[in-house]
């Protein structure tokens, strides 16, 4: 799955422990969901979405 | 250092104490050397066992590795004992072997879950999922 977390983060100057801290999660999973090396749950990218203030698919892609 | 810190070195350490293990066995080392190599394979797991709560990307790391696991031990319980026998068939064929006798010992199902648990778990991390 293809996502805009590494854009929104560096849009904001935040590192990835600064957000892993803000979502509650390791910095390695904040990593992992970057290079789409992991999924997130539906309660972790709800919580992604709100602390961007933007709906989950326009953060999240599923490619179809 | 965090859990899921605690739990990536785990990771860390156990592959290295696996690297460790094929060093030893392949170099006809003495046994202690062996030995210390399983312990920390074995202290590793039980430390990712404790750690793998840290978050859901490392209660999937472990999944991952558990999954491979269980499944390499479910194949091996039924083609271990085809292996053997295919194994005997030729041996018995090339050197008349006593009968009876195991070539491929049982304990080579857990060394092999071992090191499909590490494959799994590393898969997922390196390549983001099996």
């Amino acid at each position: 799955m293809n996502n805009r977390l590494k854009v929104l983060r560096a849009e904001r100057d935040w590192s990835q422990a600064e957000l892993a801290g803000q979502l509650d999660v390791s910095r390695q999973a904040v990593n992992a969901i970057e290079t789409g090396k992991h999924d997130p749950s539906l309660p972790l990218a709800f919580r992604i979405a709100r602390l961007f203030n933007m709906p989950i698919e326009e953060i999240f892609d599923d490619g179809l | 250092m965090t859990k899921a810190n605690i739990f990536m070195n785990a990771g860390w350490f156990g592959l290295a104490g696996l690297a460790g293990s094929a060093i030893t066995s392949l170099a006809h080392l003495p046994d202690p050397a062996n030995l210390v190599s399983s312990l920390v394979i074995f202290a590793a797991c039980w430390v990712m066992l404790f750690t793998r709560n840290a978050d859901e990307y490392t209660r999937g790391l472990w999944t991952s590795g558990a999954s491979l696991a269980f499944a390499t031990l479910l194949i091996l319980f039924l083609g271990l004992p085809f292996a053997e026998g295919i194994y005997d068939g030729f041996q018995h064929v090339a050197n008349d072997a006593p009968k009876g006798t195991r070539d491929i010992p049982a304990m080579a199902s857990i060394f092999f879950a071992v090191v499909a648990f590490y494959v799994g778990l590393f898969w997922k991390r390196l390549r983001g999922g099996v």
